[in-house]
């Protein structure tokens, strides 16, 4: 005849016990490193990569440039204080990835539009669509104004002849 | 420096003639100030020297000054 072995109670409530702990501990962890993360890409946003650069310029019609125009203006000191991306963001970056250096913002947007590189969009008596909340009416380009790397701008509409000021670049199209 | 000076009223029609002037001045290479006079009733072209690309253009609705 066989007797049910007793379950080790103590032993397993041990283990559990211990569970516990290590995941408490590990959730610590995490949210300190969650913080760090988020502070981590709240200052990256005041650095841009070369590629960033080279978006940027694309995307604001002065030129194509290269990463080797890039690295020529790093290396003259007109893009400021250029900073390693991993020993900057250690968080933010993968482990196997390329190094990649980072340059500050606002040096670089200083130096870009010095340079005439950050053209607006639009110009001054260009006819465009202001675009917002589903209406679209034709307008006419009044003035423009630097604002961060984009413009902002001054549109009168052409059937009332209504002024609109700081109008966004985004809420504007071509015809 | 002196400026030549354009200034015609505002409304579609010479909306379309100053682009076309501005745009002159551009394939040329020349420089233009453009602004509107306030409450925009007016758009006024400044310029060193202005260069227009069609005469016709101009009729009696624009006022010009200076070379």
């Amino acid at each position: 005849m066989s007797v049910k072995l007793m379950r080790d109670y103590d032993r397993e409530i041990e283990a559990w016990k211990n569970q516990v702990i290590t995941a408490t501990a590990h959730i610590a962890q995490l949210e300190l490193e969650r913080a760090a993360y988020l502070e981590q890409q709240q200052r990256r946003l005041n650095y841009l990569s070369s590629r960033e650069i080279l978006e940027l310029l694309e995307a604001r019609h002065g030129r194509v440039g290269s990463m080797a125009t890039i690295k020529r203006w790093a290396d003259s000191g007109a893009l400021g204080e250029v900073i390693d991306e991993r020993e900057a963001f250690p968080l933010l970056v993968n482990k196997q990835g390329n190094k990649r250096f980072l340059y500050p913002r606002e040096d670089v947007l200083h130096f870009l539009r010095e340079k005439g590189y950050l053209r607006p969009r639009y110009e001054v008596l260009d006819r465009v669509l202001f675009n917002k909340d589903t209406h679209r009416c034709p307008a006419l380009i009044i003035a423009i104004e630097p604002c961060g790397n984009s413009f902002t701008y001054h549109v009168q509409l052409e059937a009332t002849g209504e002024l609109l000021t700081h109008v966004a670049e985004e809420d504007l199209l071509r015809p | 420096m002196e400026l030549a000076v354009i200034s015609m009223k505002n409304h579609v029609e010479n909306q379309e003639i100053s682009r076309q002037i501005r745009d002159y001045h551009k394939k040329k290479g020349q420089p233009l100030a453009i602004r509107f006079s306030e409450e925009l009733t007016h758009i006024i072209l400044e310029a060193p020297c202005l260069f227009i690309p069609d005469p016709s253009m101009l009729n009696r609705t624009s006022a010009s000054q200076g070379r």
